[in-house]
């Protein structure tokens, strides 16, 4: 039960049937005083004006949510199915049941597809605060190595001399620890997850872009990749052409080639 | 912190006097925002959409050896090959009578994001290749590979080991698994199909915060503290600011040519594997019978010197020689020792296995 009171899609709806119930307690109340206008209003206004406490409000996540629903669709209904400027209104949508409500709805697919890009984009911040951890290890090393090295010096009677030695210094010990660090493989490790982690982000992020791109008729990162591809397909093929057709090389260096280059410049600029 | 070593009035001294250097010198870095690079009068003798074959205007009478091409790689612009007159590996080879194209790769763009290594090799390489052996009428030239170009070359050469005469390779890795191999170890463990899929071509942007991570403290912080000490030397200035364009001046790289590159070299290891094709070709690199000429940097660190020596275990070649200087990644093409020796041992090098 107490995981059930902590769940915030459980808490949710509890204050949310508690609004609702009182808003029927008060409209019954306000039809038994009928005939009496002003005792009505009376009614009405004592009611509302005593919804506290567990009679709040939905959370302010369920308003936000619906707030930036209104706020953010242009043209109402017809701005979420032309495409995705609309979309800013989705990440409120289920958000406060909990992220593992499935989406619902006409606009499912969205929502998805906005939550993928909330969960990756969690991750990287996860990552770095992962490899962030290797940076302060890092820092603390790179300060106790300039620490033990100038009192190694000065207890050899070789003290550093100015400021400028005391920095050189310095950056002799962190590049040290730097290295000891960079190429350890716990930080090798926790780099490589952080970049994957980027390029995955980056991935949902282009797929979204690609569909707002195609919402309003405007060529997409896969169609130019297509285009390229078909260009390049081409150009191979010219090329084997080209070979199959070339004579031998001793032929060939006895014939003036610029005609030939010249072609081959033409087709591939 | 307390250091207890360092006397207050000496410590604010030298902050004022770094104040006043920077102060006194931001004049002649204000000079140098206009810095070009590029010194060798160069003529475009073929052009392929972006890709481009630059051929050298000859100062010195002909050494009499076959044309050399260079083939530099995407991550940078070929120009550090020729920055400026006194750090010009271009002009000192060209002093010593060789006959120098260059490849450009320009700078890729969406359309390019699908050419892979066929495409830039049996495509574009060749036909620059091409173009160089029709032109002087010969069956093979010299090809010098800049360090991704040095791997390029290497497929290249293992591919058509009839049209490579000699084979030089500069900072080129070849052994992609070496301990001390930091970026090789970085992209092992990425989902390269991911990251190729969601970003098309990889930029240079981003590759650049890669190379400049690997010595973060050194490269992004450290070098410009040391740039006060030469503010005051306005053509040590400009150097530094025409290598900082270099640097920085990185094109994007192919998505597909970024997607095999890092799948099959760094993280297949495919030179020493055995494992790369290229247009259904298998890259053998004991195909690679001719001279080879290994030149590396003691100090790379973007390029282990294991990376680049480990050819001699795998190539075909009976001559098989390296030359190595006591510099980094960036020194081997500017720095003053390379410039003095390396040009030397280049045409010195060819000269030999011309005559012999």
């Amino acid at each position: 039960m107490s995981g059930a009171a902590n769940d915030p899609f459980h808490a949710s709806f509890e204050q949310y049937f508690g609004l609702a119930r009182g808003v029927w307690e008060l409209a019954t109340r306000a039809l038994q005083s009928a005939g009496d206008p002003a005792a009505q209003a009376r009614t009405f206004s004592e009611a509302f004006g005593g919804l506290r406490g567990d009679r709040q409000p939905p959370p302010p996540s369920w308003m936000q949510g619906w707030a930036q629903a209104i706020a953010g669709m242009p043209g109402g209904l017809p701005g979420m199915v032309g495409g995705a400027p609309g979309a800013s209104w989705l990440p409120g949508g289920l958000a406060w049941a909990g992220p593992d409500i499935p989406a619902l709805g006409f606009t499912r697919e969205r929502q998805e597809a906005v939550r993928r890009l909330g969960t990756l984009c969690a991750r990287v911040i996860e990552r770095q605060q992962e490899l962030a951890t290797h940076w302060r290890a890092f820092w603390e090393e790179a300060l106790r190595a300039l620490g033990d090295e100038a009192a190694r010096r000065i207890a050899a009677g070789k003290p550093p001399g100015s400021i400028r030695e005391i920095y050189d210094l310095w950056v002799e010990c962190a590049e040290n620890a730097w290295a000891r660090m960079a190429h350890a493989p716990a930080y090798l490790e926790s780099q490589a997850r952080l970049v994957n982690a980027f390029s995955a982000w980056r991935t949902e992020q282009q797929s979204q872009m690609d569909a707002a791109l195609r919402a309003l008729d405007l060529p997409t990162r896969g169609e130019l990749n297509s285009l390229h591809l078909r260009v390049r397909r081409l150009r191979a093929e010219l090329r084997r052409l080209e070979k199959l057709l070339a004579p031998p090389r001793s032929t060939a260096r006895a014939t003036p080639r610029r005609g030939t280059r010249a072609r081959t410049r033409k087709v591939r600029s | 912190m307390s250091t207890g070593c360092i006397d207050p009035q000496a410590g604010l001294r030298e902050l004022l006097e770094f104040s006043q250097k920077l102060a006194q010198g931001l004049g002649n870095l204000r000079a140098a925002a206009g810095v070009e690079a590029g010194c060798s009068e160069r003529e475009t003798v073929y052009r392929d959409g972006k890709i481009a074959l630059h051929r050298y205007r000859s100062i010195a009478p002909p050494a009499g050896v076959a044309p050399l091409l260079i083939c530099f790689g995407f991550v940078n612009r070929p120009w550090m090959m020729d920055l400026q007159p006194d750090r010009s590996l271009i002009r000192r080879l060209l002093e010593r009578g060789l006959d120098v194209y260059l490849v450009d790769w320009g700078y890729p763009d969406g359309a390019e994001r699908f050419d892979d290594l066929a495409d830039y090799l049996e495509g574009y390489l060749h036909d620059c290749v091409s173009h160089v052996l029709d032109t002087h009428a010969i069956d093979a030239l010299n090809l010098l590979g800049v360090c991704q170009g040095g791997t390029f070359s290497l497929c290249y050469t293992a591919l058509h080991p009839e049209r490579v005469r000699n084979l030089i390779t500069m900072v080129t890795p070849v052994d992609f698994h070496t301990p001390e191999n930091l970026l090789a170890k970085w992209i092992r463990g990425i989902d390269v199909d991911a990251l190729v899929d969601s970003q098309g071509n990889v930029s240079g942007e981003l590759l650049n915060v890669v190379f400049l991570s690997l010595m973060p403290f050194r490269l992004t912080q450290q070098k410009y503290v040391g740039l006060v000490d030469v503010l005051q030397n306005p053509q040590q200035v400009e150097n530094f600011v025409r290598m900082e364009k270099w640097i920085f001046d990185s094109p994007d790289h192919p998505g597909e040519v970024f997607r095999q590159f890092a799948r099959a070299f760094f993280q297949g290891n495919a030179l020493l594997a055995g494992s790369l094709e290229i247009d259904g070709r298998r890259v053998d690199l004991r195909n690679i019978t001719q001279p080879v000429l290994n030149v590396f940097a003691q100090q790379d660190h973007l390029v282990p010197p294991s990376a680049s020596l480990a050819l001699g275990r795998c190539t075909g070649s009976k001559d098989y020689s390296t030359f190595s200087l006591d510099v980094g990644h960036i020194g081997i093409y500017v720095s003053g020792k390379s410039q003095r020796e390396l040009p030397d041992r280049i045409a010195t090098w060819l000269k030999e296995r011309t005559t012999k």
